[in-house]
């Protein structure tokens, strides 16, 4: 990514889980492959994560949530991108998201979901052609 | 992305900032940072906005507690004014990417509307701040931020150049980082205008505070008191002494008076006079790194010419000793005598 600037993602780990394992390993891979990571700590509600976004002026925003909250929080934090102008922000979603929810993730407006398993690799692969840059 | 979104002019833009919205000022932040087109004009534009702010630089070693003590401060701030807060964190050499991680220490302001937090990585700028942050604060001193709060890397020994930046500087020590030859060496400590131990809750707190007192004191005896650079009077002559205080980030302890502090050390820079001062030093230190860019840039080319690959293979192979072959170089690329 020589050349032109880092993008910016921010990490939120939103919700009331304590468990940033993962957010922390995405974080901390993201960065090892060339990208400034904002990471927000535990515990973050809608209205912090999309602030954040907004001040932080990322061009990606990724969540992490195990907690089962998904259906209620993750909506709303997507509306407030809307709200204040960053509609065009993508959204992934990462952690513990069944497969009977997946759908309505989508149909909120994520645009993509990467649950256990998934490689820092294919992250940032997925994160830099939605950004339309190749490495 | 460049510019921000529609066809907004600079003037519109530098308006929209005043009046306090945060979608344009975060975007103007990224176009400043990028230095992508027509970024000189809008900093252009701002100028004549800027200069009321206070920039106060907070330093300190990894874990002392900055984050947690500048999100205490904000708490504060924010309940009566416009608050900005730059906080730095350091870019991988190695992969170009950086984990910008001091927000997590500020959620409990996260959520006022006077509050601005905007994380920066160095991008390769050494001394513990990006060069981008002297544009950066900048624009939120003419949005209308005052103070300013930077948040340099975790740092105390060398990087100091958040001095140059700053009105006011606070050095944030903690006890148990380091034995009393630490406190001996050098670094921001001495050019620092409050010294602030925080974790005031730890049993050798007081200690920690009175080694910095001695060796601020052996300083004064020594007559190397703090900001006597650059050959002028230094700051205790003209009648600031630098207070330490000592501070529990955690529990919220010590920050009223830290806010005084910070408070006062402004009212004396404008009294003293040694205001006028700073914002010189300021000025000519951004136009030195300036122009040392784009220096390095053209010094490059010009010691290519000069037989750069050669020098390098020749001190490689011992051939030639390193200062003389430096020498050499400066002496093709001025044609004279210089560098010696």
């Amino acid at each position: 990514m020589s050349g032109s600037p880092p993008f910016r993602i921010l990490v939120a780990k939103l919700g009331l889980d304590g468990h940033d394992r993962g957010a922390k390993v995405i974080a901390r891979g993201l960065r090892d492959r060339g990208f400034e990571v904002i990471y927000t700590g535990i515990r973050q509600t809608p209205a912090m994560v999309a602030r954040a976004a907004l001040q932080e002026d990322v061009d990606l925003l990724a969540i992490s949530i195990l907690s089962g909250a998904h259906n209620t929080l993750v909506p709303r934090v997507i509306n407030l991108l809307r709200e204040q102008g960053q509609a065009d922000v993508p959204v992934l979603l990462g952690g513990i998201i069944p497969e009977a929810d997946r759908p309505a993730m989508r149909a909120a407006g994520v645009a993509e979901i990467f649950g256990p398993g998934t490689t820092i690799g294919e992250t940032a692969d997925w994160i830099l052609a939605a950004l339309g840059r190749d490495e | 992305m460049t510019a921000p979104a529609g066809p907004m002019s600079p003037e519109h833009l530098a308006e929209r900032l005043r009046d306090g919205d945060m979608r344009s000022l975060a975007r103007v932040l990224t176009w400043v940072e990028r230095r992508a087109d027509g970024f000189e004009t809008l900093l252009g534009v701002l100028l004549p906005h800027a200069g009321r702010a206070q920039l106060v630089g907070i330093s300190g070693p990894p874990g002392a507690g900055k984050s947690t003590l500048i999100g205490r401060l904000v708490e504060q701030y924010g309940t009566v004014q416009r608050v900005a807060v730059l906080s730095v964190d350091p870019t991988s050499v190695v992969s170009g990417g950086a984990l910008l991680g001091d927000r997590i220490r500020m959620t409990d302001v996260s959520l006022a509307d006077n509050v601005f937090v905007r994380s920066v990585a160095t991008r390769g700028t050494a001394g513990g701040l990006s060069l981008a942050c002297w544009d950066l604060a900048l624009v939120l001193d003419a949005a209308g931020y005052d103070p300013i709060l930077i948040e340099t890397v975790g740092a105390g020994q060398g990087e100091t150049e958040v001095r140059y930046l700053a009105d006011t500087t606070v050095q944030v020590e903690a006890p148990g980082l380091g034995d009393h030859v630490q406190a001996l060496k050098a670094g921001m400590l001495e050019v620092s205008d409050i010294v602030v131990v925080n974790k005031a809750d730890r049993p050798n707190s007081a200690q920690t505070a009175a080694r910095i007192r001695q060796t601020l004191a052996l300083g004064m005896e020594t007559g190397l008191a703090p900001h006597a650079f650059h050959g002028q009077a230094n700051d205790t002559e003209r009648g600031w002494v630098q207070p330490i205080l000592l501070t529990d980030a955690l529990a919220g302890t010590g920050i009223d008076e830290l806010q005084a502090r910070i408070a006062e050390h402004r009212d004396w820079l404008c009294a003293s006079g040694v205001r006028g001062d700073v914002e010189r030093r300021r000025a000519a230190r951004l136009l030195n790194l300036l122009v040392d860019q784009g220096w390095q840039a053209r010094r490059r080319a010009m010691l290519e010419v000069a037989g750069w690959e050669d020098a390098v293979e020749a001190v490689v192979v011992r051939e030639q000793e390193p200062h003389a072959a430096a020498r050499r170089l400066l002496q093709r690329v001025f044609g004279d005598g210089s560098g010696s």
